[in-house]
């Protein structure tokens, strides 16, 4: 159902424009309406803007998250303590944030400067940690330890050079290996080689190494030592020291989230609804010495705001309101209100256009037919038992706001899954046959295939028809002739064409065919009228719409199908573990399926089939003007 | 030889639409992806869009449907 909206007007003293606006932002109920002038903004709005951005800026850097934990009770808190109305109390907030930003932004910078450093150190460390044992041992007074980039395709070829080129010195001692090395291959076609050799012999080797290419390996900078051996037990240390030092900064990151994150929320909600109220006190019109706030508000609220402005302002404030004229209704918000039993549905309609006010809202009929097309898909007992405790976990979930009425659908789902699984007689496929010998209530799915499927083709042509028929009272109601004149043709015709074919297979008497012909003619006649050419290729596409419905049977006897093979496979590899298994497997794929498949068909069915036959998107969204509540979401 | 015919007719008539929805529905699937990660309250007329070509099949359906009754 749309509520019914009125116009409503308040006239006030001008000094008394932000209480009022105040007392407005608390009842939150009335959708404002700022005249279209071009709007510059003020000193104050700016800095609320700017204060505002820096506080998420700052939740951001902070690494907070947790919207969903925000309660009502910290943001009213917050409130209490806070008067953004006050002068210069925005100004005040803002060098505040100043200075915890910038003891946050010192911490984060040596957190950026560590984590680089802690990088680099890790790459060091392969070769530390491969190392340590060779240079350790090498590590004597005689001899010269070095360390180098080497491609790994040029490695041996180096190596049998540089050895051959060592023994052809005269200093070498006889039988004294002067050459000494340990090889680490890296993945990226590089090897790390480190050599010893006597130390006289120092300048030949690093001459003989960087003629071939190689490149002399050095620990990473704050990290080099006189000896290989103090550099690698440096980045040993160093990696030790900057991953302490790290896990500190993020705690102590953590513990400002924890303190500071809630808060700083808070105060970006406050900041958010305080410019929020700036903006409609400078889009009020000014009168002299009075202003005038204007907006939509359902007439059902009335009741309620007039008492509460009269109470708070006396004869201050003048109020004034009236219904909305039919030239005006394209500019009315519309407000969706629904039981609390269809209520969910409503989130179907949020992937549509929202409907226009006076238009029509679907959610009390998409509640009727969108579980009972799914239901009837699913069509298994058992699968329902378990859509049920689905739908009941999700129904309770606060995780994300969309899981409850997403929850309560599929309890919906469920309820005609059951009724449809003990019509056709399943319960996962035909192990309820076989264990208990249930049998169907209607028929049987996986045999009968043909009266299903003319079920499902009169359950389009009855779905299509009601669709027909609001499209035919929207176009009344509107006093839109060409919409009410085509739909109701459309109607009258797709009543004729089923009359005819009941006529040929139930073989009724005559007068039934010349009261067809003559609906055919009327309806015909209507549809020239009301969409001319246009009106007849309508009517033929209602009726490709009307079998689209057999998808209902299509995707039923897949599913029906699927579920009989499931537990054909106990049958094939008997009643062990491995049976048990696949039949389990292929019964949960059905099962995914047959919720992912049924909801998404029968969302198709209305989306596309039913909708286009009445509903009109293009309505504005009823946007109360209040203050930020449970419904608050992230900011983007 | 006959029934064999049937067979291959009806497997024909809902093989043949399903490939044409499957690359259709590839085409509209891919533009819709891009079209809804720029402007996500375009997702209900995406979805419109990409359930469209799936009527051929429905139809294809119907049609085997009644070739394998025939069949019977």
């Amino acid at each position: 159902m749309i509520r019914e909206m009125v116009r409503l007007a308040v006239w006030g003293l001008t000094p008394q424009r932000p209480e009022v606006v105040e007392a407005l932002h608390d009842f939150g109920l009335l959708h404002v309406v700022s005249p279209p002038e071009a709007h510059t903004p003020s000193k104050e709005e700016e800095a609320l803007r700017f204060t505002r951005a820096k506080v998420l800026g700052m939740l951001e850097a902070m690494e907070w998250k947790d919207w969903g934990l925000l309660t009502d009770e910290i943001v009213d808190r917050a409130r209490d303590r806070v008067d953004l109305g006050i002068e210069g109390v925005v100004d005040e907030i803002d060098r505040s944030l100043d200075d915890f930003r910038n003891r946050l932004a010192v911490l984060l910078e040596e957190r950026r400067r560590l984590s680089f450093s802690l990088a680099e150190l890790k790459r060091a460390h392969q070769v530390v940690f491969h190392f340590i044992p060779f240079v350790s041992a090498e590590d004597r007074p005689d001899s010269h330890l070095s360390l180098w980039w080497v491609k790994s395709e040029s490695l041996q070829k180096t190596l049998f050079g540089l050895r051959n080129q060592l023994q052809k010195e005269e200093t070498a001692e006889e039988g004294k290996e002067v050459l000494r090395y340990h090889v680490l291959n890296t993945e990226k076609g590089q090897s790390v080689l480190a050599v010893s050799t006597p130390l006289e012999m120092e300048e030949k080797v690093r001459e003989f190494l960087r003629q071939r290419g190689a490149v002399l390996w050095k620990a990473p900078e704050g990290f080099q030592r006189e000896t290989e051996r103090d550099s690698l037990r440096a980045v040993e240390e160093g990696l030790k020291e900057t991953s302490a030092r790290l896990e500190e900064i993020a705690e102590e990151i953590r513990r400002a989230r924890e303190e500071w994150g809630p808060r700083l929320a808070s105060l970006y909600i406050l900041l958010d609804e305080r410019l929020e109220e700036t903006l409609v006190e400078s889009g009020s019109q000014t009168r002299g010495e009075t202003f005038l706030i204007e907006g939509w508000i359902p007439s059902d609220s009335l009741d309620t705001v007039i008492p509460l402005l009269k109470e708070r302002f006396g004869d201050n404030v003048l109020v004034q309101w009236r219904y909305p004229s039919s030239e005006e209704w394209h500019r009315v918000p519309t407000l969706l209100s629904n039981p609390a039993a269809t209520q969910p549905f409503e989130i179907l309609l949020r992937l549509m256009p929202h409907p226009q006010y006076k238009g029509i809202d679907p959610t009390s009929l998409v509640a009727v037919f969108f579980p009972f097309f799914a239901g009837c898909m699913i069509g298994d007992a058992g699968y329902g038992v378990l859509i049920a405790l689905l739908g009941h976990r999700l129904s309770k979930s606060t995780a994300h706001p969309l899981l409850p009425p997403v929850g309560k659908i599929l309890l919906w789902v469920s309820g005609w899954s059951v009724a449809w699984g003990i019509a056709f007689g399943e319960v996962f496929g035909d192990l309820g046959h076989r264990l208990f010998h249930i049998r169907p209530l209607w028929v049987e799915r996986s045999h009968a295939v043909l009266p299903v499927l003319i079920f499902t083709v009169a359950l389009g042509v009855a779905h299509i028809s009601i669709g027909l028929f609001m499209g035919f009272l929207d176009g009344l109601r509107k006093k839109h002739r060409h919409l009410w004149m085509e739909r109701l043709g459309s109607l009258i015709v797709l009543c004729s064409l089923v009359g005819l074919l009941l006529l040929v297979r139930l073989n009724l008497p005559r007068p039934f065919f010349s009261l067809n012909i003559i609906l055919l003619v009327i309806g015909t006649a209507l549809l020239l009228v009301g969409g001319k050419i246009g009106g007849i290729i309508e009517t033929f596409s209602a009726l490709g719409n009307v079998l689209s419905y057999v998808r209902i049977a299509a995707i039923g006897l897949s599913s029906a199908i699927l579920a009989i093979v499931a537990t054909r496979f106990v049958d094939v590899l008997g009643l062990s573990f491995l049976g048990v298994l696949m039949a389990l497997v292929i019964h949960l794929l059905n099962f995914v399926l047959a919720i992912g498949g049924s909801g998404l068909h029968s969302a198709r069915l209305h989306y596309v089939e039913f909708f286009s036959k009445f509903y009109q998107g293009g309505g504005k969204e009823f946007r109360p003007f209040t203050r930020r509540r449970l419904s608050w979401k992230k900011p983007s | 030889m006959e029934k064999a015919l049937l067979a291959l007719a009806a497997s024909l008539a809902i093989g043949i639409p399903a490939l044409a929805t499957a690359y259709a529905q590839a085409r509209i699937g891919s533009a819709g992806a891009g079209t809804v990660a720029e402007k996500p309250e375009t997702s209900g007329t995406m979805i419109i869009l990409e359930a469209i070509p799936e009527t051929i099949v429905i139809l294809g359906f119907v049609v085997a449907i009644m070739m394998i009754l025939q069949l019977a």
